[in-house]
Parts: C-alpha cells; structure tokens; sequence
C-alpha cells in the first residue's frame, strides 16, 4: 500500500538506500541520516523547543532505524516510517513531562541558531511566522509543519500520525485559520491589504 | 469575477489548479486591480516564508555521537540484556500478592484441616510459565488471521482477533503480558490505561486509533514480547 508521495524520486531512492543497507552497506544507513537529519532536526526543534531534546530524540530516531531495519515495511515510504519514529519518540517526551516545552520563539527569534542553514536571510514576516507557529497548540503545529513546511502529502501525514485523513485536513486547515488570525494585522500593516482580505495561506 | 472571488481563489491559482480561461481572467485581473495585486504580493510573501523557513541543523558532533553509539551496539545485541533479580522481582510483585494470599488462605485452611503432627509435603504452588511462540515466524505481508494462527501460548491467553460482523478492526487481546513488557517495546504506543491490548484494522494493517501502532511495529512487537516472556520466567 504505497502512500502517494510528491517527490517520488528521491523517496523511492531512500528505498534503494534502505536495501543497500538491509544488504549490509552501511553506507546506505550514513547517506539515509544526512538525506533526513536536517530536515528532521528541524521538525523537532519547532516541536520541543530545546536544541539538546530534539537532538536525543534525533539520534534515537536513526539507532532504531539502525536496530530494527528489518521491521522496514518496503509497502510504505521510507520517510513515512522515520517521520512515525521521530514523532512518536516526540510524543512520548510530550507524555512524560506532560506539558511540553514549546519551542521558546524568543530564544529562536534573538539568539539565532548558529547552526542555521540560511542564517542572516531573517525578515519581519519569517520572525513573525515563526512566533506564530510557536504558538500553535501542539496538534496543530505538528500537522502544520507536517503538511505546510515539509510539504508532506495529506495521506503521508494521516500515516505518520495514525491519524484519519479528515481528522489531518480539519487539523490543517485549523491550523491554517489560527496563523491567519495571528499574521493578519501584520500583513495588512506590510502590504497595505483591505480589512476583508481573506489572507489565504492554504498555499501548499 | 469580484475581488472577494478572486482572492480566494489565490491559492489555487497559484498551486496551477484553475481552468486556462480561469487562470487568465485572474492574471489580468491582478495586473489590473491594485487591491488585489496587493494580496497577491502579500499570498506569495506568505507563501515565501512558509517555504522558507529556516532549516536548522543538529550539532557537527551528531554524526559521531551516532556512530559511537551504533559501534556500542553490536555487543548489546550478541549479548541479551539479562533482567536483574530486583527488576524481575519488581515486575513480578504484584502477582505474589494473590499468590501470597492464595499460600496462607491454603495454609490455614491445612493447618485446620489435619492433625498438627501430620506435615505438609505438598509444595507451594508455583507461578506457571507462560511461553508464548511462534509456531512459524510469520512474514510482514500476511493476513491477521493467518498471523493470529501463528500465535500459540501454552496458557491460551492470547485471544485470536476477534471480527465483529461488518467491521474491519480485528482485537488482539494480549492480556498475559505484563503491561511492564509491553512498554519497553519500541514505538509501542499502549492504551493509558485498561488492558494492553492491540486494536488493528484488519483490512489494512493500520491502527485504528492514535494511540495504537501499525502492524510493521506490531510483528516485532509481538516477537519482541515472546522472547521476553520466556527470558523473563
């Protein structure tokens, strides 16, 4: 049961990275951590809001990939079964401390992150954006950055989170609706936008 | 086309899902409509910074770290981890208090039954072993009920899906293993409370529920399990 996927390429050569190293290539497991550690490291950081939280589950997410690669259903993609780790280690943090810490924007916001891929490219709208997301309940901000920033299919993210595919689209398109409420003042300030302006941000 | 029309069709527009005549009349529309070029510069603004959003990366030392922990491995893996006594005994403590209670109400009442010269020569009842296997290891892509087949405990309490008529969610009710077990398991999501069972969608191998695993988790899982539960007695 192949989940529909927007980048079909590269996702069916995680797959052949994926056999190389059922095969025993290690190489095929080192190229599959620098293909999704930046990626992932990012999910999980706007998640957990603390650089060293999100790197631990970061790590444990690939030894298990490591440990269990034989459990690797080849009937679904690789990038659903990692997301599914990552975010279920994500949830179990969530479960034991209870209250997550969110990611604190202000720290993001004035102490940029050395390690940054596009460090100095910061405008208003980003850092505002990035407050923004910050601010979503957990739910939502997870099926957001999911579906919007790492442009996950709707089905790739019903799998990732068990979650039915309506209860993803109402979760995203609420998500949608709270950011919007948040960036409308600043966006009618910025581009000069009338009071009715639907402000769509359903872009993806 | 109103402004209002047009605006909210900004998205699709964008994304390239609106008829050509559609598409046109919208084009024009914007280099024409002051307003709605606004929205459109703002919609893409938006839209930059979603997509642009920066990437952050974890530190230089993660590969190494990860390297180093992947070389501890190995040895972890030839060699089993072993469960202390105190770790077993504490995972085991609430069944000796039945067990204890079962052990003096019998004493009592063979205390009061025969003669005090008369002793005891039957010994405490022991916990019984419960093995749980694999009659044949089961590959990922079969059907429930053939893997459910292919599950056999010799205190037959591990339930064989249960399919109601006209539903697709098949119960694996697992209830002989200690909830202890059940949460060491990877990515093991388990109900918070009641008993730990395993509700899977028989039909499509997938959870029913968020809080459940799908079954690519569930066949090491169950795996994982049985060996656990003869290591552990």
């Amino acid at each position: 049961m192949e989940q529909s996927r927007p980048e079909g390429q590269t996702r069916s050569s995680d797959k052949e990275l994926m056999e190389r190293f059922l095969r025993g290539e290690v190489e095929g497991f080192n190229l599959l951590v620098k293909n999704y550690k930046v990626r992932l490291f990012s999910l999980l950081y706007r998640l957990v809001g603390n650089r060293e939280e999100a790197e631990d589950i970061l790590q444990e997410t690939f030894l298990r990939v490591y440990r269990q690669k034989e459990s690797y259903d080849f009937n679904y993609s690789f990038s659903t079964w990692i997301y599914t780790i990552a975010l279920n280690l994500c949830r179990n943090l969530y479960k034991r401390k209870k209250k997550i810490r969110f990611l604190g924007m202000d720290s993001l916001v004035n102490h940029p992150d050395p390690n940054s891929e596009n460090h100095g490219n910061r405008n208003r709208l980003s850092l505002i954006l990035e407050r923004a997301i910050s601010s979503l309940p957990f739910k939502y901000r997870t099926v957001f950055l999911l579906r919007d920033v790492d442009q996950l299919s709707y089905e790739e993210v019903a799998s990732t989170l068990s979650l039915p595919l309506g209860t993803v689209k109402s979760r995203v398109n609420r998500a949608r609706r709270i950011l919007q409420k948040k960036l409308k003042p600043m966006m009618e300030e910025c581009y000069e936008l009338s009071k009715d302006s639907p402000l769509s941000i359903s872009i993806l | 086309m109103s402004c209002r029309k047009i605006r909210r069709s900004l998205s699709r527009y964008y994304r390239g899902e609106l008829a050509p005549q559609e598409e046109e009349l919208i084009a024009r529309h914007i280099r024409e409509c002051k307003g709605c070029s606004k929205e459109a510069q703002s919609f893409l603004a938006l839209k930059d910074a979603i997509q642009g959003l920066d990437r952050f990366a974890p530190s230089p030392a993660f590969e190494s770290k990860l390297e180093q922990k992947i070389r501890e491995f190995p040895s972890a893996e030839r060699e089993p981890k072993v469960k202390s006594l105190f770790t077993v005994f504490s995972s085991l403590r609430w069944a000796f208090i039945p067990a204890a209670a079962m052990a003096l109400a019998l004493f009592l009442v063979l205390k009061g039954g025969f003669h005090k010269s008369q002793t005891i020569s039957k010994k405490p009842e022991t916990v019984t072993p419960t093995e749980t296997s694999w009659v044949r290891t089961p590959t990922k892509s079969e059907s429930l009920s053939t893997l459910a087949v292919g599950l056999q405990t010799n205190s037959g309490n591990i339930e064989l899906p249960r399919k109601k008529k006209g539903s697709s969610k098949a119960v694996f009710v697992m209830d002989n293993l200690r909830l202890s077990d059940l949460e060491e398991l990877p990515d093991s999501r388990m109900p918070e409370h009641g008993s730990p069972n395993f509700v899977i969608d028989a039909v499509n191998y997938r959870p029913v529920d968020n809080r459940q695993t799908n079954v690519g988790y569930i066949l090491p899982a169950i795996s994982t399990v049985s060996s656990k539960v003869r290591k552990v007695y």
